[in-house]
């Protein structure tokens, strides 16, 4: 099952990547890629590597074989800093600073051309504007993670990669950032255990497992392989484990 | 239990290595003191330790805490302990890990220990170091820098020749200051006891205050440019986040303190500085007088060490996932490091002057320690920055009570670029073109590494490896 059309431009590209952490092997011959305007889930089982893909994908960590392609360029280029938005699991901001400063802060090492403008756009969209003074150290968790996500907003990123980006929130504030998401344009990978969550940001799915890819394909394709009533959860169980 | 309870404790504080490096130095400077003899004290050496045993009080106090661990609150006091027991068990390896500071000056001076009378000095000091540092939690930021002070004061009167001051056994009135570091150590015992029978108490208080906090006068970073947001977030505030004594673990607390208060500050104390030089005896003294004239060694120490501190805050608050997926790496960090090195600069400059100034009235040796304000301790705290991002990099994820990790050799190790800045600083006064030479070596090395991208890639990933979010 190929992730690309014949034609269409590719956001994110991973070719035949391995790493390691000394003797673990993380990553073992990785490849997989994301067209633009492509919104995929990366989907596995704890320790299959999703974390990894992601801190390569944004130039923290470099490939012992193979190579990553952020459109086109080097996860370390600047043109692919400039495109890329990403958010940690568990983000944290920098917690000396306010919530508007971090905005503030970010914003101006990102080059963002209105800072103030978008600033104040993103405190209110994200119901934070109450919260724009305090200190991030004393924030709650869910506020903490609302500003993270405004964080990787700040630049208006073509391509975002998110690592469990509703954690925390409550759920009024997860519609509010699933209808955010979904106005927004761009390439979307979003790592996350929750099929749930899949489905709702996004409509393809990339499962891998012991550093390689298990499968590839839509979320209807992954609806199609279960029973008639089988949850989505126990087909994605089922090929996770290798239970027939 | 309690035997149970403090090995259980120790071992998921400390690491292995740790404490079999702990042991050997007490081995070691034990073995020494009574290869020693009895030799007095001589009253140079006999000023350092009075300066570093009022640092190190300070430096209890002020970045003290208690040493807990998120699964110490998730799980540990959760069980049906006795609160005695658990409160044995956590000052012991609070003795472990801030007492064990003395050690540093069971080896500088050896030599005492032959007297009994002295170790039970030091021991009372050891506890003293302990307690504060259990007792600053409870206590207000005023009260926490009047007591400070206070005790700061009280300390350094032993360089004057007061007998009752902790410090005072050091200048040979070994009964009056032993009575005052035991009379010390008992009053914060009992205090650090009764704070750690509530420490759950405190650890809730902590974790259900007020997310009201808010930062009194924010910065705004709208309009400028990458770089002069780096520099305008670095030299406006100075953060502060020890990693408590010199194989300590990073702190939990850390405070964002305006750059202008930390240079007033500094500029009360070059002043003090430069009247105490003048007190000690003319120019001439200052050169010659080697049996009584510490005061610009002792400050260049005092320096070093401070900046040491300074510099261990400087990758703990970053965050990599903004920061250098904003710019790239080698980029941000030059702009980092500089701008710390500058806001250095600035907290330093009012000694580089009183020093000047004692050079220009007729204080020549004054050029030694200027030598090693202006290159000595900018570049050990360039090294220091780099060889902690590299060898023992650890991130303050939260201010709530629990430490990010074990202490560990690594973090032992983080102290080492400050070991050739204390010997050019004592020996700077005496010998400014050895200073000179030393500083200019650290220099190059600190140019040459953060000149370098390959060290920078190697730093990320580090730093990635670590768990830094």
């Amino acid at each position: 099952m190929s992730s690309r059309k014949a034609g269409e431009e590719v956001g994110i590209r991973l070719e035949h990547v391995s790493k390691s952490y000394g003797p673990v092997l993380a990553l073992s011959d990785l490849s997989f890629q994301v067209p633009v305007g492509g919104r995929f889930a990366l989907l596995g089982p704890n320790g299959a590597g999703k974390s990894t893909t992601l801190k390569l994908l944004i130039g923290s960590l470099r490939a012992d074989t193979g190579y990553v392609k952020i459109l086109g360029s080097s996860p370390d280029s600047k043109e692919a800093k400039a495109a890329v938005g990403y958010l940690p699991e568990d983000a944290l901001p920098y917690r000396m600073l306010s919530v508007r400063e971090n905005l503030e802060y970010i914003g101006a090492l990102r080059g963002v051309p209105d800072v103030r403008g978008r600033t104040e756009f993103l405190l209110d969209e994200l119901d934070l504007r109450q919260y724009e003074r305090a200190n991030v150290g004393r924030l709650s968790r869910g506020n903490t993670q609302k500003l993270a996500i405004a964080l990787a907003l700040v630049h208006s990123p073509k391509i975002l990669l998110l690592d469990e980006p509703l954690n925390y929130l409550d759920i009024p504030t997860q519609e509010k950032v699933i209808g955010m998401l979904d106005k927004m344009g761009g390439t979307h990978l979003v790592s996350t255990h929750i099929m749930a969550i899949a489905n709702r940001l996004t409509d393809s799915v990339v499962m891998i497992s012991k550093g390689q890819v298990l499968w590839e394909g839509t979320i209807d394709e992954l609806r199609k392989k279960g029973s008639h009533d089988e949850p989505i959860e126990a087909v994605v169980a089922r090929m996770m484990t290798g239970a027939p | 239990m309690l035997p149970r309870l403090l090995k259980f404790v120790i071992r998921t504080r400390f690491s292995r290595p740790f404490l079999v490096l702990l042991a050997v130095i007490t081995v070691y400077s034990v073995g020494l003191s009574r290869l020693a003899g009895s030799q007095k004290l001589s009253l140079i050496v006999g000023d350092y330790a009075a300066a570093l045993t009022a640092l190190f009080l300070v430096m209890s106090l002020a970045t003290g805490g208690v040493m807990v661990l998120k699964s110490d609150r998730d799980y540990l006091f959760t069980l049906p302990l006795s609160s005695k027991d658990l409160s044995i068990a956590i000052y012991f390896s609070q003795f472990i890990a801030f007492g064990t500071s003395i050690l540093f000056m069971f080896i500088l001076f050896a030599e005492t220990l032959a007297s009994p009378l002295v170790v039970v000095d030091l021991v009372a000091l050891a506890f003293a170091l302990t307690s504060l540092g259990v007792v600053a939690p409870s206590l207000g930021a005023k009260t926490r820098l009047l007591l400070a002070a206070a005790l700061a004061a009280w300390t350094l009167l032993a360089l004057l020749g007061f007998p009752l001051s902790p410090a005072s056994a050091f200048n040979g009135n070994v009964y009056g200051g032993t009575l005052a570091a035991v009379s010390l150590s008992a009053v914060a015992t009992l205090a650090a006891f009764r704070s750690l029978g509530r420490v759950e108490l405190d650890m809730m208080r902590n974790l259900v205050r007020s997310t009201a906090a808010e930062i009194k006068s924010p910065i705004s970073y709208a309009g400028k440019s990458p770089t002069r947001a780096i520099y305008s977030m670095n030299l406006s505030s100075i953060t502060l986040a020890g990693r408590m004594n010199m194989a300590g673990t990073s702190r939990y607390v850390s405070k964002r303190v305006r750059t202008r208060w930390v240079v007033a500050a500094t500029a009360s104390a070059a002043i003090a500085y430069a009247v105490l030089v003048v007190l000690e005896g003319p120019p001439t003294a200052f050169v010659t007088g080697t049996d009584k004239l510490p005061a610009a060694i002792v400050v260049s120490v005092l320096l070093g060490l401070l900046s040491f501190f300074i510099s261990q805050s400087a990758i703990t608050n970053e965050r990599v996932w903004l920061s250098l997926t904003s710019l790239p790496p080698p980029v941000y960090f030059r702009h980092l490091v500089a701008s710390k090195l500058i806001s250095l600069f600035l907290v330093l400059a009012p000694f580089a002057a009183a020093d000047a100034v004692l050079l220009a009235v007729g204080y020549g040796a004054a050029l030694g320690p200027l030598v090693v304000v202006l290159l000595v301790i900018p570049a050990a705290f360039v090294l220091e920055i780099l060889w902690s991002c590299y060898v023992a990099p650890i991130q303050v994820k939260g201010e709530d009570m629990t430490m990010p990790g074990q202490f560990s050799l690594s973090q032992f190790a983080t102290v080492l670029p400050l070991i050739p800045a204390l010997v050019l600083a004592s020996v700077a006064t005496l010998f400014p073109g050895a200073a000179a030479v030393g500083g200019g070596i650290m220099v190059i090395a600190s140019v040459a590494l953060v000149f370098s991208g390959g060290f920078w890639e190697r730093v990320v990933a580090r730093l990635t490896e670590s768990g830094f979010v």
